[in-house]
């Protein structure tokens, strides 16, 4: 929206903005300073990161930590396994998610309040108490160490259809009794007319599952131990050591972790934003 | 033939839609409930041999131990700090999506940062900052003349607050995304007409933004409160399991590990686990309840 | 290879071992031997990376003779590793063969997850408390692999520039111990700690030693000796220094733990386990100011020792083959590999002379004589875990003076003595 906003209304807010930018660059450096000082780190030797007191700044870029990571992970096939899964969870949840949400937001059948509350209740348990019984029902259909053991009790999930269920409710209704008087059934109405409205809000389901199943750390771990099956966040678990971690590399293994999904959230941002542009939400 | 029903009645429908995910939820999420239940009534060995039924005697024995009282204050303490983080998102949400305002997208990457984080990795920079001798937070505190500088992680109380402002800023990121998001929806019309009413920047604010928000926080108070009530990995990663200020800062699910993982009581563990659900359900229960009386759907 | 009895601790245990090792060992599984043809699939689990090079070159050689087995290592994080490995286990699905920790290996044991190691196994190159802590109720169930003990590491240099001589450290008692380190403490005053050791880990690198040095034990037949007034004595040696400020209290620990205090030259002694050798090889800036010495005497000497062993899943599909990777994994052979490479003390009598000469000017032979000569065992019951979490919260606010020792300590007694009762 603020590409198309008219320069008549922007010019005339600019001084203001001043004390906006301020505010929201402090803010801002706050929130990643945290990471320029994990990157630092990540050239560091392990003795300069533990050194007391710290030394933030390394004597020279060892950036053969980044090479090391090579070393000592199978790198790129847990690279290969951590993007499957996330894609196939992510998928999963949008599809499931937007209909079990729209349905909950706009649809009225029996024990709906008792359903959605119920739905709710699974988050409510800390999630150790699932990784037994879960793990007994992977196992016993014969999945463990395959990326389906991974991905399967993630993919349905309660925060992603309240969220969706929160978007679905705050559009407008007209638009879909609109779209029922053309004739359509129920799901046409979902899925041409508010599925495509709902961009935010799958937008927001899409991106926090790819971080949940990218840094998803206890389950993967639990389902997988052979160095080919795991996804990144466990392999990086594993750079752990009883006495002694090399936290160089560890914080080189993460940064490199990190690094793809910060871009697809810059590059997915942009077009979530264009979209929004040309869709038909601006009346 | 849609025409001809009810514009609510739609039939078969709706399990059609909810179907799929109730199935996978009915599998791999409410047998594992069930069988918690029925597990918090009973004492077995470390693996769940010799399973016998005890009754509500894992409940009375959690009410004796008395730590059960602290962790609730914990998990408590820590979700009223994180849920601040909702009224903070807003207004960074309302000023990134200010009409005009330039290098939007840059202050949106940079307030999204935090939650891309790997806990593992993150939390090592975190106990720096916190250190107690040379974080940045005291020498932060002896440069503004304060010189009380506590050991913040290993000092009872100091180390909650810690953990929770860990939390707050690992989780403010998705907050203001879903509230950019909210904003998506509001139809500029409605800001200009409160513009052409002469309403400034602030009455605005109050008048469209946060009416037009109250789906979002409404969403993101129940899920920071549901968080807040499963805090154990900021908990884990930032004060470590031998932590002389654990016994103090223990949180309800950090109890049920404890018990569950660490000395082997599952028949505790799981009425641990049961005491959060209802807590939970309750404190939700009545976030939904109270919903109507502020949260406007379009 | 024991040559001396120890402290008595374990005296009945070590006799039944030896029963046990008559022939009259309840092993029901028959393990076969294997040869060149035998086939098979295992899985090898173990939780420290810095062992990865050992673990593959011995697995690298265990299928050089066994080319129809295929070994799959499985490592994972220490913390995570058990947290999979219950989880395993109530599945019925735990890894072929399995690095045991002493303090777990009862849990799993009297829960049937363990095979018992074959009776022909000679335990006679490892020594004696190893073998004891593998043992429960006269079975054997894992074959040790390494130890470790405990001694304190000298940096030199903070010793000289505090102006202190350190005592004969052969002989030395408490009372010269308090003395010069109170010394060091007052001559380095905020430059540097006089000692430090992690009083939040639990009690193997600190008060399990002083406890049996003052003649306390931990636990005995199924008792806890926490209420022993020479128990409490062992554990008011290290109130009493955190009272003088010689070793810092237990919150500044938990903020700048003692390995990286040690290693960036702010702290004169570290009290602490053979285990710290592969860190400061790697990073120790000036490795000629270090210098291991052995710990005071009061009573008794005493340096606890504890270990890991190699154990196999009672419910292994392939018990022979795993059994023989087992054996494999702590052969002579697999000694000497773990101590070329540095990371720990093998438990192979003889192999761990050339652990030593890693680094032959620190004095490493202070670790492998505290194990042949002084050693006492490393205190377990079969829910250890239990009552390491009391110590955890009941003596922490001891050490650091909040609450008297003896008050902590007996009550601590108490509760762990109904755990203990629990547990049969």
């Amino acid at each position: 929206m603020p590409e198309t906003t008219p320069k008549r209304s922007g010019r005339r807010r600019r001084p203001r903005h001043l004390l906006v930018h301020a505010v929201l660059l402090t803010g801002g450096l706050v929130m990643a300073f945290p990471f320029a000082w994990q990157l630092l780190m990540s050239l560091a030797t392990n003795a300069e990161i533990q050194s007391v007191p710290p030394q933030p700044i390394p004597s020279r870029l060892h950036v053969e930590n980044y090479a090391a990571v090579f070393d000592r992970l199978p790198f790129l096939h847990q690279f290969g396994v951590s993007v499957f899964i996330t894609v196939v969870r992510t998928a999963g949840q949008l599809v499931l998610c937007s209909m079990a949400g729209y349905a909950f937001a706009r649809m009225r059948f029996p024990l709906r309040g008792v359903l959605f509350g119920l739905l709710l209740a699974i988050l409510m348990i800390p999630s150790q108490a699932y990784i037994i019984p879960q793990y007994g029902i992977v196992q016993a259909w014969g999945l463990l160490e395959t990326p389906w053991a991974i991905v399967l009790p993630g993919m349905f999930s309660a925060f992603g259809t309240f969220l969706m269920r929160q978007q679905f409710l705050s559009l407008p209704v007209e638009l879909e009794e609109a779209a029922r008087l053309d004739g359509c059934n129920p799901f046409q109405t979902f899925w041409r007319v508010m599925l495509p409205l709902a961009s935010p809000g799958l937008f927001a389901v899409g991106i926090t599952t790819v971080l949940y199943s990218w840094n998803d750390l206890l389950w993967p771990l639990i389902v997988t131990t052979r160095e080919t099956s795991m996804p990144l966040s466990v392999g990086i678990a594993t750079l752990q050591g009883q006495h002694t971690t090399d936290y160089a590399v560890l914080m080189a293994a993460s940064v490199m972790a990190m690094a793809p999904i910060f871009l697809l959230f810059l590059a997915m941002q942009r077009r979530v934003i264009e979209g929004l542009a040309t869709s038909g939400l601006k009346g | 033939m849609a025409r001809r029903r009810g514009p609510h009645r739609a039939g078969a429908w709706p399990w059609v839609f909810i179907g799929p995910l109730l199935a996978g939820v009915a599998v791999f999420y409410y047998y594992p409930i069930v069988s918690n239940a029925w597990t918090s009534l009973t004492q077995s060995g470390a693996f769940g041999t010799n399973q016998r039924f005890v009754g509500l005697d894992n409940y009375a024995g959690l009410v004796d131990r008395g730590d059960l009282g602290t962790a609730v204050l914990n998990t408590l303490g820590y979700t009223l700090i994180v849920l601040l983080g909702v009224p903070l998102s807003v207004m960074v949400a309302a000023m990134i999506e200010l009409p005009g305002l330039r290098f939007a997208p840059l202050y949106r990457a940079l307030f999204f940062m935090p939650y891309l984080a790997m806990p593992m990795a993150i939390a090592q920079v975190f106990r720096l900052v916190f250190n107690g001798d040379f974080g940045l937070v005291n020498q932060g505190l002896r440069a503004l003349g304060v010189n009380a500088s506590p050991y913040w992680l290993t000092t009872p109380g100091f180390a909650l607050v810690a953990v929770a402002l860990f939390g707050l800023w690992s989780s403010i990121g998705f907050n203001v995304i879903i509230c950019c998001a909210g904003l998506k929806g509001v139809p500029r019309e409605l800001y200009e007409a409160a513009s052409l009413d002469g309403a400034g920047p602030v009455r605005q604010f109050w008048a469209v933004t946060v009416p037009m928000l109250t789906p979002s926080i409404f969403f993101l108070t129940v899920m920071q409160t549901i968080a807040g009530f499963q805090l154990f990995d900021a908990l884990f990663a930032l004060m470590g399991a031998n932590n002389p200020a654990m016994p103090q800062t223990r949180s309800l699910v950090y109890l049920f590990y404890q018990l569950g993982f660490v000395v082997n009581d599952r028949g505790s563990a799981a009425a641990v686990a049961m005491v959060i659900l209802v807590f939970v359900a309750a404190v939700t229960a009545v976030q939904f309840w109270g919903q109507r009386r502020w949260v406007t759907y379009a | 290879m024991r040559r001396r009895t120890f402290l008595g601790a374990l005296g009945g245990l070590g006799l039944t071992g030896a029963l046990a090792a008559c022939g009259t060992g309840t092993t029901e599984q028959v393990t076969e031997p294997i040869d060149e043809n035998t086939e098979a699939e295992l899985e090898l689990a173990y939780w420290d990376r810095n062992q990865s090079v050992t673990v593959e070159a011995l697995i690298a050689s265990f299928t050089e003779q066994h080319p129809g087995i295929t070994v799959t290592p499985a490592l994972t994080g220490p913390t995570d590793y058990w947290t999979r490995l219950r989880t395993q286990a109530e599945g019925g699905n735990l890894p072929d063969v399995f690095w045991m920790s002493g303090l777990h290996v009862q849990l799993y044991a009297s829960n049937g997850m363990l095979a018992p190691v074959p009776d022909d196994v000679d335990f006679g190159v490892f020594p004696q408390a190893m073998t004891d802590l593998y043992t429960m109720d006269g079975v054997r169930y894992g074959i040790p692999k390494d130890y470790d003990t405990i001694a304190c590491w000298v940096n030199q240099r903070l010793v000289e520039e505090a102006g202190v001589t350190l005592p004969d450290p052969e002989t030395w008692t408490w009372e010269e111990f308090g003395e010069t380190t109170r010394a060091i403490a007052a001559g380095l005053g905020d430059r540097a700690r006089a000692v430090v050791t992690d009083l939040n880990i639990g009690g193997q690198q600190n008060w399990y030693n002083t406890v049996a040095q003052a003649g306390g034990y931990i636990i005995r037949d199924g008792r806890s000796g926490y209420a022993e007034p020479d128990t409490i004595r062992g554990l008011e040696f290290w109130s009493n220094l955190v009272a003088d400020g010689v070793v810092p209290h237990p919150r500044e620990i938990a903020d700048n733990p003692p390995q990286t205090a040690f290693m960036s030259g702010l702290a004169a002694i570290h009290h602490t386990g053979s285990w710290e050798t592969p860190a400061l090889l790697a990073d120790y800036p000036d490795p000629g100011e270090l210098v291991v010495v052995p710990l005071p005497r009061d009573r008794e000497r005493a340096s606890t020792i504890h270990g890991l062993a190699y154990v196999v899943a009672a419910n292994s599909a392939n018990l022979s083959a795993a059994s023989a990777l087992q054996r494999h994994m702590t052969s002579e052979e697999a000694g000497r590999t773990d101590a070329a490479n540095g990371t720990a003390i093998p438990a192979w009598a003889g192999t761990a002379e050339s652990w030593h000469e890693v680094k032959p000017e620190w004095n490493l032979s202070v670790f492998t004589d505290a194990a042949e000569n002084y050693a006492v065992p490393y205190p377990v019951s079969r829910n250890t875990a239990a009552w390491n979490q009391l110590e955890a919260d009941l003596l922490t606010p001891a050490f650091a003076g909040d609450v008297p020792m003896a008050q902590a300590a007996e009550q601590l007694a108490q509760q762990m003595d109904e755990l203990l009762a629990a547990e049969r």
